[in-house]
């Protein structure tokens, strides 16, 4: 028994601009089991009302059925066992689950012969709505192929299935002759008109169902670009910006027919990317404090779009030291390590060699050494080469190897200057590496997220390489909060 | 050689004392090891009385404890916003959305698991909450994070899969709390959020963030669809450094010097503490345990620190204070002053007594010096500690530093000159148990706008400040330095001392010389008296080490035969096979060491660690 024309005007109705794809539900899925498609696949772009629709016909229809939401089932065996469950629920019941032996399910067909020997099995017709089905976090398709035949391989016949993709039909049933319903992304006309049913506080304004009318054709005009027919995107910026956008109105600035004016004055809220792809976090201390004070301060979202570069500040020196070296290393092609960090000149004579006469053909294309070596992406070291510049650095720029007593102090008896002399051989011979302290460091960096390695897992190994982690605007800022000129060291004068 | 690569200890078995017993002999010239029931040794050569040693114990156990209430009291409260935040935050009912509360931690992986663990203990017994904790470990992938969320927030029902999160499917309220999120796996982070927000469950998630700005690390960690499913708060911990300068000021800077705190921090060791701390590692935790080592050698080593709490002038004791460095010194000056010494000899006792008050003094003149200084820097670029350091090293009245802080309050507006008139030397004390600092009470008199410059040069020169502390009498006794070593670097990070050397050993160091020369660890004389055959990989090192960068394989397997020594009589091919695998076994370990690694072609050995380094 399919849906009597009243049925189907009323859900027509509830959900408009789907006549087409109603109709051809109601023409494949029906409450006899026997004249109802065993599986009915149904796909389309993500948010354009597959589910609602599916479930709101099921529900005007009066039929027996469940959803599983597959995208949050890890594997195979969990799918399938939901299925299970829910079937031994609907036949069985709370009271004999207990005492039932569990049959392990890991295919179609062991799901199959489990419900099989199951007691009124057939008594009523059941549906399972498998949403989201191509979103599982294992590949599912041979298993839609395999409950596609549902109905040839068992003698159940009063369960029938729905699937509902979001992408394409997986090659494994594009050939077999299940009836597909295909969902068209909505054009912005329905988009308007579907939002504009939605209903919003404000509306006992005066002529306020007129102005969000209007705010909605300027948001979907505003933000159909990026979102597309996407309504679950649409619904969350209309519902952020609705009470903003009123905000005038309500408070008797302007007046709700003045539509030009109130754009105008809100239009901020309609070219603000953050609205799109900011995370609403709210730092709980402040939010603490509003409620108290009940005072809405809508400042406090545009304090929270700190500038990026995190905050590594807290980091110590030699930390510090480290991570700029590892950037170096991470950056910076090592055959002109020699020329930047030591004092030996054989550049002059190398580079002849290393830059080939470029042919006018070559130069057309772009190659690696044309684009700035902080563009590329970082590219994984030994560690004994970050140290060596670790070490290069460290003696040049430290504050603590550079600064002299005769610096600060005022009256410099001859102890002070015999010991400056003293230290220049001692600064020699310094190296950051004696002790286990930078090794802890770089383990603890690497747990901070700043380094990574290769995949071995063996710390001391010497296959390890490691990369460097941060950002160009990080890297800057911590090297001059440590005083080291990072920008002659990624200066390449071969290119 | 018997062949074998390995070696056992096989404690020599023809004695019948102890090992322990005499070694310890030999090492002190002592008859014979006395015990007592505490940790500490009867010193003196033996000769300080059992009670002594209980009681040089208890002043260790007493001062410790004293401090480490002190830091423990300051740890406890400083992370309680943070708490309290966190507590609201759980307390909330559960919005629609999943609840995501991303807490930025600081930037030492210990020191953040030490706030999560009293954030821990902070919310048991306030919340009914069954907490799930969660790291990087334990979520090696989805599957496994989800079996440990079932695991920890309740028992697994039959009949269900054990990472179904159904099982927790109830009433009871969940906190899942991931504790080094930045170290989790992306990809498995944000699985995670999406199962735990599509189950509809009475559960809430705490991040741990280390060292990223909240916004920055979500927007290019997270993956947008995540930004409709949670709802986000975030909440910020106490910054890591001050937290270290305010545990550092607490036990050292007071301005008492009493039984409960005796000790001062020598020069050497407040430089080792402040530039470790600084420079290297930031932790809490290790700066905890370095000054109590600091107590632990200080009151292990020395049998004259009971005289700080307890009355103990029996010749032995006099004899110790007579032998101090600084009472040598203190003979010579009064020496050259031509002054009758033999007297001094007799009456150390009172002497002692005197430096005593002095050392309060002392420390009284210069603790509220360093406030003054303090306090006339609006910038505060100096830490408290670090002027102490500077201080004691001798290297702060002297330095442009202070000049320049005297010299800018001629500059400074009449506004902000009456702030800092009204802030100087509020955390000052004129007296304390009884113990007066004239210099700061006559300082505190003359203290006025116009002549606040000339009055600050008056009041660091004085002679309390300007002498330095190892020219003190008996500063041994009154300072603590960690244990002293001979080594003569002249650069603030090279320092050593005991403390420092315990804790911090040299790994490449230690290596490269036992590799070198075994016999340091295999001739101990605790393994008998047998000579010492050198393991096969210390020639193969013997042979590295003078190789260049690559090394043929070939070359280094023959080098390798011909300096092995050949102890065992076989034929020649048995013999040859038997280098061969020790050869091959030693490059194996020379590479698990990191010191060689393979070229991709296999006929070439590289050094792994570059020289000097």
């Amino acid at each position: 028994m399919s849906l009597t024309l009243d049925q189907l005007d009323y859900l027509k109705n509830t959900i408009i601009e789907r006549e087409f794809e109603i109709d051809l539900l109601n023409a494949y899925v029906n409450k006899d089991p026997l004249i109802s498609s065993s599986c009915t696949i149904i796909y389309g772009y993500k948010s354009i009302g597959k589910t609602f629709t599916t479930l709101k016909f099921l529900e005007t229809l009066g039929v027996d059925f469940s959803v599983i939401n597959c995208d949050v089932c890890l594997n195979k065996l969990s799918l399938l066992r939901k299925c299970y469950d829910i079937i031994v629920e609907k036949t069985v019941g709370n009271k004999k689950k207990k005492h039932h032996e569990i049959p392990l399910i890991n295919s179609v067909a062991a799901l199959i012969s489990a419900i099989e020997v199951l007691p009124n099995i057939d008594d009523t017709h059941h549906f399972f709505v498998l949403d989201r089905f191509d979103k599982c976090f294992e590949t599912t398709n041979e298993l839609l192929a395999s409950f596609s035949k549902l109905r040839e391989s068992s003698s159940i016949k009063s369960i029938s299935i729905i699937v509902i993709l979001e992408g394409n039909i997986p090659n494994e049933v594009v050939t077999f002759s299940l009836p597909k319903i295909y969902f068209k992304p909505y054009k912005e006309e329905q988009l308007i008109k579907i939002l504009q049913m939605d209903e919003l506080s404000g509306n006992d304004l005066e002529s306020g169902e007129e102005l969000f009318n209007q705010f909605v054709k300027l948001i979907v005009n505003a933000f159909y670009q990026y979102t597309g027919s996407d309504l679950t995107k649409l619904y969350d910026v209309m519902h952020k910006l609705w009470p903003r956008f009123i905000e005038p109105v309500e408070s008797g600035r302007i007046n709700s027919n003045e539509l030009v004016k109130l754009y105008q004055e809100n239009i901020e809220l309609f070219i603000n990317e953050n609205v799109l792809c900011n995370w609403d976090i709210i730092d709980f201390a402040i939010k603490l404090i509003e409620e108290d004070t009940n005072n809405d301060d809508k400042e406090t979202e545009n304090d929270l779009i700190t500038e990026g570069g995190g905050n590594v500040h807290d980091l110590p020196t030699h930390s510090k030291f480290f991570l700029i070296a590892s950037y170096l290393a991470s950056y910076g092609h090592p055959k002109n390590d020699l020329h930047k960090y030591s004092k030996v000149k054989v550049v002059k004579y190398k580079q002849r060699h290393s830059s080939p006469t470029k042919s006018p053909k070559k130069k057309l294309h772009m190659t690696k050494g044309d684009i700035d070596s902080r563009m590329l992406s970082a590219a994984h070291c030994d560690l004994e080469r970050i140290l060596a510049i670790l070490n290069v650095i460290y003696k040049n720029h430290s504050i603590s190897l550079n600064h002299s007593d005769k610096e600060n102090l005022l009256y410099i008896d001859d102890e002070i200057v015999d010991n400056e002399e003293k230290k220049e051989v001692e600064k020699s011979k310094f190296t950051l590496t004696k002790n286990i302290d930078l090794n802890s460091q770089v383990a603890t960096l690497y747990s901070l997220g700043f380094l990574s390695k290769t995949a071995s897992s063996d710390i001391l190994g010497a296959r390890v390489r490691w990369k460097c982690n941060l950002n160009w605007k990080t890297a800057a800022r911590l090297a001059k909060s440590i005083d080291v000129p990072i920008n002659d060291y990624l200066m390449d004068e071969f290119n | 050689m018997d062949g074998k690569t390995h070696y056992w200890v096989k404690r020599d078995k023809k004695r019948k004392q102890s090992d322990f017993d005499s070694v310890f002999e030999s090492l002190t010239n002592q008859k014979k090891l006395k015990t007592n029931d505490t940790p500490f040794l009867n010193l003196f050569n033996g000769l300080e009385t059992d009670e002594n040693v209980k009681f040089r114990y208890g002043m260790f156990q007493r001062i410790w404890s004293h401090q480490l209430v002190k830091i423990q009291s300051i740890l406890n409260n400083a992370n309680n916003e943070l708490f309290n935040n966190l507590l609201e935050f759980l307390k909330t009912p559960k919005s629609d959305k999943l609840d995501i509360g991303y807490v930025q931690l600081t930037s030492n992986t210990a020191n953040n698991f030490r706030i999560l663990n009293e954030f821990y203990n902070y919310i048991t017994d306030k919340l009914d909450y069954k907490i799930v904790k969660l790291n990087s470990k334990n979520c090696v992938n989805i599957k496994s994070a989800l079996r440990e969320v079932v695991k920890q927030a309740g028992k697994v029902q039959t009949g269900k899969l054990n990472y179904d999160l159904d099982n927790i499917k109830g009433d009871e309220r969940i906190v899942v709390v991931l504790e080094d999120t930045n170290l989790t796996n992306n990809q498995v982070l944000n699985q995670l959020l999406k199962i735990l927000a599509a189950h509809d469950l009475q559960l809430k998630v705490i991040l741990g963030l280390s060292c990223y700005t909240v916004t920055s690390w979500i927007n290019s960690n997270l993956s947008d669809d995540l930004n409709l499913s949670t709802k986000g708060y975030k909440f910020k911990s106490n910054d890591n450094k001050s937290l270290g300068y305010i545990i550092l000021n607490n036990l050292f800077l007071t301005p008492e010097l009493n039984d409960d705190n005796p000790l001062l921090i020598e020069k050497k060791l407040s430089t080792i503490i402040l530039s470790r701390f600084e420079n290297a590692n930031n932790s809490v935790d290790s700066l905890i345990s370095e000054i109590k080592l600091c107590y632990m050698i200080c009151f292990y080593q020395s049998p004259l620190s009971i005289l700080l709490a307890k009355d103990e002038f029996s010749e032995l004791y006099i004899d110790g204070l007579r032998k101090l460095p600084s009472f040598k010194k203190y003979i010579e000056i009064q020496l050259y002053d031509k002054r009758d010494v033999k007297e001094i000899f007799d009456s150390v006792e009172e002497l002692f007594k005197s430096t005593k008050l002095k050392y309060k003094k002392f420390k009284l003149t210069i603790m509220n010096a360093i406030n003054v200084i303090y306090d006339i820097d609006p910038k505060r670029s100096k830490e408290k500690f670090e002027l102490y350091k500077l201080l004691i090293n001798n290297k702060l009245l002297n330095s442009k530093y202070l000049n320049d802080c005297i010299n800018n309050l001629n500059n400074y507006t009449n506004e902000a000159l009456s702030v800092i008139l009204q802030n100087i030397g509020k955390d000052c004390k004129e007296e304390i148990e009884g113990v007066q600092d004239e210099f700061f009470i006559e300082f505190n008199k003359t203290l006025s706008r116009r002549n606040l410059s000339e009055t600050l040069q008056v009041y660091f020169n004085n002679d309390l400040l300007t002498t330095p502390l190892e020219y003190m009498l008996f500063n041994e006794v009154f300072t603590m330095n960690g244990g002293t070593l001979s080594s003569t670097s002249l650069f603030e990070e090279n320092f050593e001392n005991l403390m420092i050397k315990l804790l911090r050993p040299n790994l490449r160091e230690t290596v490269e010389s036992s590799l070198e020369s075994p016999e340091t660890y295999l001739g101990n004389p605790l393994l008998g008296d047998e000579p010492v055959i050198a393991p096969t990989l210390s020639y193969l090192y013997k042979i590295y080490k003078e190789a260049p960068v690559s090394i043929n394989m070939y070359d280094f397997f023959q080098a390798y035969k011909s300096v092995v020594p050949r102890v065992i009589r076989t034929d020649d091919e048995t013999w040859h096979k038997m280098v061969y695998s020790w050869f091959l076994q030693n490059c194996a370990e020379l590479m698990h060491l990191g010191l060689l690694q393979m070229k991709p072609k296999g006929d070439y050995l590289e050094k792994a660690l570059w020289k000097g380094v």
